[in-house]
């Protein structure tokens, strides 16, 4: 074994890699902080490369893209409210509240370090137990993942700080928003209205830009535009209400030390350990993971009112659960040959052309092949931190422009990201359309990131939902046959009487004051 | 504020009522299968939950009064030309973002780009206003390097570039 350690590291410890690994982290960064262009689409530009070149330089520059760039969506996230994919949207939350705080260098850092060091405890946790943990995964079927999806739904009522009647319809619209374009059981047409661009349903993408990034750049344009009116309403001398027309506060360029990752390492260690149990589960991908981290975090706060409105626990909690899924997501493909996200099956690609095949043999069959692959994720993990660091140092000189004065540049990079996916003007369209959607959610006090967790987890809740009833010839308590569901069963029922308890006590507290 | 909030309650529940009802069967076609909740289903139950929600809003805001009443305070000329204001800006934002997405697809990206962030800024100052229009064409090569050379993604070209 030591041999095997050894002949590993001497395939990953070279100049070569490591320049290889530099040169991905850095692309991973830039990438992935553009609104729209993710790191699976920056592995899948890099993917070709891979063919042409050994597999022990072909890994190692996925890899390196597909870490640094995991994190690097916060940077949107945080500085313009643009998320990069599902994960990110999650980190908006709290980060771009905390830039608009006159925080944002901090919160960078406070993302860079808690969700880095969530990365490493993930890597360690995958390097120790990674047959283990895939086993146990593999009693996971679509009546537990039915459950699990049901307990991130619950995790969303304790997300929006107003009414949970409004967070419900919110998630209602994007269940259905979801059910778009085909049924995902038996793949016959389900309103597509006979558009083209709609049968495989609505992306991702546009509609993540849609919600946030454009709705948020309506705010901008609408303070440029009301701050010029109510300037020439009070030159004619006409009384009007409202501030200045922009609420940011100038920057301050604080920085988040490791030493303050001690304040919150709680939040910190229970949302990497949701990261990675979500990571190692097969098909569920990172969307899911920062949403239940931060329901739960929020639940347990000593300070729960200050979530949404810049708390830094909930950026940390977020951000650690996402990265965490890293290198967890290698678990069902190193050991099951499942892979647990796209990025995961871009790398299943790269390996099997490689005739690399992983699987229930794998570890035996090629432990060389996998100590690389760990051996990889450590000098990743070390490559993207010092890359990161001075990425920020770069980027968070856009935390002291005024917001408004970025509208066009944000707008052209949100229409280049949206028209880039599938160079379709209609993604567009879409995007557009969900920003008035999101704008009008804003306005009313319904939640975007509610809206858009349903419509990410709509296709995989009906598809498990619909595959256990036919599984169990439509019988209900299917939920309470095998000891996993009945504890996903009781989670789930013990999380709505504390929600509802936590909404009554809430409404008490606010009629006797 | 409750006011609005009980008609655009009330609003969502005509949108939930027409796709329950109309939408949803015309544009579904019925497959059953045993032991399967077909494809309606889902989007109905979503739809039905959009109803029950939406109706709960507008009977709490019905019963726990005031609801008839402007929050905001009617009376208020300021507080209603601050309202005029808002709404104003909500359709000059509208537009012109429409008319830019517009312009990408029949002008082109890079002119309709150009144009837009040249009325945007036509408030600056001479010399901030030509830093931004170079920024912009900088951005441009940028973007033609990388999305056009490099990607091979052919923006959109409309009927100029």
């Amino acid at each position: 074994m030591y041999a095997q350690i050894m002949e590993a590291f001497s395939l990953i410890f070279n100049v070569n890699v490591v320049l290889i690994i530099i040169g991905g982290s850095l692309l991973g960064l830039v990438v992935g902080s553009l609104p729209g262009l993710s790191g699976t689409m920056a592995i899948a530009i890099a993917l070709p490369i891979t063919f042409y070149i050994s597999p022990w330089f072909g890994i190692p520059l996925i890899l390196s893209i597909y870490k640094s760039s995991q994190w690097a969506g916060a940077v949107g996230s945080i500085l313009i409210n643009t998320p990069g994919n599902a994960a990110n949207a999650a980190i908006l939350l709290d980060g771009y509240p905390l830039r608009k705080q006159g925080h944002g260098q901090k919160a960078l850092e406070a993302s860079l370090k808690s969700g880095w060091a969530a990365d490493v405890l993930s890597d360690v946790i995958t390097i120790m137990v990674c047959q283990p943990l895939a086993a146990v995964a593999l009693y996971f079927r679509p009546p537990e993942f039915a459950l699990i999806i049901v307990t991130a739904f619950l995790m969303i009522a304790t997300m929006g700080s107003g009414s949970a009647i409004k967070t419900l319809m919110a998630a209602a619209l994007g269940l259905f928003v979801s059910t778009f374009g085909q049924d995902p059981l038996l793949g016959t047409p389900r309103l597509n209205f006979n558009i083209p661009d709609l049968y495989g349903g609505f992306n991702l993408v546009p509609l993540l830009i849609g919600v946030f990034a454009m709705s948020e750049l309506f705010t901008q344009m609408m303070d440029r535009f009301t701050g010029v009116a109510r300037a020439r309403a009070t030159q004619m001398g006409l009384d009007v209400q409202g501030g200045d027309g922009t609420d940011f506060a100038p920057e301050k360029f604080e920085h988040f030390r490791f030493r303050d990752l001690r304040h919150y390492f709680a939040v910190w260690l229970r949302s990497s350990l949701i990261g990675t149990w979500v990571g190692v589960l097969p098909g569920i991908g990172s969307g899911v993971s920062p949403w239940i981290a931060y329901g739960v975090s929020k639940a347990r706060s000593k300070k729960p009112e200050e979530y949404g409105k810049g708390s830094m626990e909930g950026l940390i909690s977020a951000q650690a659960a996402c990265n965490a899924v890293g290198g967890a997501n290698l678990v069902p493909l190193i050991a099951l040959g499942i892979p647990g996200d796209t990025t995961a099956a871009i790398l299943l690609g790269a390996l099997m052309v490689h005739g690399i095949q992983p699987g229930p043999t794998f570890i035996k069959a090629d432990p060389v092949s996998v100590y690389a692959i760990f051996a990889t994720l450590i000098v990743c993990d070390i490559v993207y931190y010092w890359a990161g660091k001075f990425f920020i140092k770069g980027v968070s000189k856009i935390s002291a422009f005024d917001n408004t004065k970025l509208v066009p540049f944000v707008l052209m990079f949100c229409v280049l990201g949206t028209y880039a996916i599938n160079t379709s003007l209609f993604d567009v369209y879409v995007m557009f359309a969900f920003g008035v959607v999101g704008y009008v959610m804003k306005k009313f006090g319904y939640s975007p990131p509610a809206f858009v967790i349903a419509f990410v987890l709509g296709y995989l809740f009906e598809m498990n939902l619909r595959q256990t009833f036919r599984l169990s010839d439509g019988r209900i308590w299917v939920f309470l046959k095998d000891p996993i569901c009945l504890v996903l069963f009781a989670l789930n029922v013990f999380l709505c009487f504390y929600f509802l308890k936590k909404t009554f006590d809430k409404k008490r507290g606010a009629q006797s004051r | 504020m409750k006011k609005r909030d009980t008609m655009f309650s009330a609003l969502i529940f005509v949108f939930a009522a027409v796709c329950f009802f109309y939408v949803i069967p015309a544009y579904t076609p019925s497959v059953e299968v045993r032991h399967d909740l077909g494809p309606e289903m889902f989007p109905k139950l979503t739809m039905a939950m959009l109803m029950i929600c939406s109706l709960a809003l507008v009977a709490i805001n019905l019963f726990s009064g005031s609801s008839g009443k402007n929050d905001e305070g009617a009376g208020d000329e300021a507080a209603a030309r601050e309202s005029n204001l808002q709404l104003a800006a909500w359709c000059k934002s509208f537009i012109a973002v429409l008319f830019y997405i517009l312009g990408v697809s029949f002008v082109g990206f890079y002119s309709s780009t150009f144009v837009f962030t040249a009325v945007y800024f036509r408030r600056l100052e001479r010399k901030a206003y030509a830093a931004v229009l170079v920024t912009n064409l900088a951005l441009f090569a940028l973007i033609w390097f990388g999305f056009e050379k490099l990607m091979k993604v052919a923006l959109p070209a409309g009927l100029l570039f």
